[in-house]
C-alpha cells in the first residue's frame, strides 16, 4: 500500500477547492479595531439610543384631537373629573385641546393638567 | 514522503514579511502569496471551505495587526502565520461544537450551513476534502495540514500545536496509514 496515497489524494483536493475560492480584492491595509474602541463604540451607541429614546418621550403629542362633530367636552384629570366646566368648540372640524387650553378651561395650574385626558361624554353634561 | 531535513528553509517569504515590517515594500505580495498558502492549511484544517476566507482574512489581518513583533530569529513567517491559523480553527471548530450543543439542547436539529447551490455543493473535491479531513483525530488533521499540506518543518509544526518534534512524525505517520487506507478502501469499491 503506498503510503502516500492519502496524502496525495488529500492534497488534490485541497487544491481543487482552493481554486475555487472568492479572493479578497483588498490586501489588508487596515487593521480590526481594537476591543477598546469597540467598547467605545458600543457605549457610543447606547447613549445616542438613550438620548433619542428622552428626547422622543419630551416630544411626544400632548394634544388631544377631538372629532369635529363633538360639540361638548370636559376633563378628567389625573383619572378623576375635573370642576364640571363645559367647553364648546367655536368653529367646526377637528380641534386640538393642548394642556394649556384645559388648564383655561378647568381653571388648574398646567402642571396638573399634563395629564389631562378628554373624555368624550355622550350627553347629560351639566353647562 | 518529504525529508523534513530536505525542505526549504522558505525564507523568501520570511525576508519579504521583514521588509515589509520595516517599511521596505508594500504588502500586497506578501499577503497575497500568505492568503494562498493559508487557503490550502485552512482546507486541510477541516474548516469548511466556505468559512475559509473569512478566518484567513482574520488570520491575515492579526498578522497584519502584530507584524512589528515578528522576530525572524524565532522562526519563519510561515510558521508563525500557521500558528496563528491553527488558533482560529480550534476556536472556529469550539464554535461549531458549541452551537450544536445548543441546538441540541433545544431539541432541533442543526440546520447546518444555509442552503447553497446543489450544483457548487456537490463538486467531488468537496466531498472528498470532507470526507479525509473528517477520518482524522483534531490533532491528526493540524499536524497533516501544518506538516504535509502547509510543508512547515516539524519542529515549527510542534511549536505551534504545542508537541515535541518527534510526536509530531509520527502523528503525521499514523494519519497518512488512516488516510491511505481510506483511500485503498474507495478505490476497492
Amino acid at each position: 500500500m503506498n503510503e502516500r496515497a492519502g496524502i496525495d489524494r488529500l492534497a488534490r483536493a485541497v487544491d481543487e477547492v482552493a481554486a475555487t475560492l472568492p479572493v479578497r480584492a483588498r490586501p489588508p491595509r487596515r487593521t480590526a479595531p481594537r476591543r477598546g474602541i469597540r467598547y467605545a463604540l458600543a457605549a457610543s451607541l447606547a447613549l445616542a439610543l438613550a438620548l433619542a429614546g428622552f428626547l422622543a418621550w419630551r416630544a411626544r403629542p400632548d394634544r388631544t384631537t377631538v372629532p369635529s362633530d363633538v360639540r361638548v367636552v370636559y376633563l378628567r384629570i389625573n383619572g378623576r373629573d375635573a370642576s364640571p366646566r363645559v367647553w364648546e368648540p367655536r368653529r367646526a372640524g377637528a380641534v386640538l385641546v393642548a394642556p394649556r387650553t384645559a388648564s383655561g378651561i378647568v381653571g388648574q395650574s398646567r402642571s396638573t393638567t399634563t395629564l389631562a385626558t378628554i373624555a368624550v361624554p355622550t350627553e347629560g353634561v351639566p353647562r | 514522503m518529504l525529508d523534513p531535513a530536505a525542505r526549504e528553509p522558505g525564507d523568501e517569504l520570511t525576508a519579504r514579511a521583514v521588509a515589509v515590517r520595516d517599511g521596505a515594500c508594500d504588502g500586497a505580495e506578501l499577503w497575497a502569496e500568505a492568503r494562498a498558502r493559508l487557503c490550502r492549511i485552512a482546507l486541510a484544517l477541516g474548516v469548511p471551505p466556505d468559512d475559509v476566507p473569512d478566518i484567513v482574512q482574520d488570520v491575515l489581518l492579526a498578522a497584519h495587526r502584530t507584524l512589528p513583533r515578528f522576530d525572524p530569529e524565532r522562526g519563519r513567517f510561515e510558521g508563525w502565520l500557521a500558528a496563528i491559523l491553527v488558533g482560529r480553527a480550534r476556536n472556529h471548530r469550539r464554535g461549531v461544537r458549541r452551537r450544536l450543543r445548543l441546538l441540541a439542547a433545544f431539541g432541533r436539529r442543526s440546520s447546518g450551513p444555509a442552503p447553497r447551490d446543489p450544483a457548487h455543493e456537490a463538486t467531488e473535491a468537496r466531498l472528498t476534502l470532507a470526507r479525509l479531513t473528517a477520518a482524522l483525530t483534531d490533532v491528526q488533521r493540524e499536524v497533516v495540514a501544518l506538516y504535509e499540506i502547509g510543508d512547515l518543518t516539524a519542529d515549527e509544526v510542534a511549536r505551534s500545536c504545542g508537541m515535541t518534534a518527534a510526536g509530531v512524525r509520527s502523528i503525521a505517520r499514523d494519519a497518512r496509514r488512516r488516510l491511505a487506507a481510506l483511500a485503498a478502501e474507495e478505490d476497492g469499491r
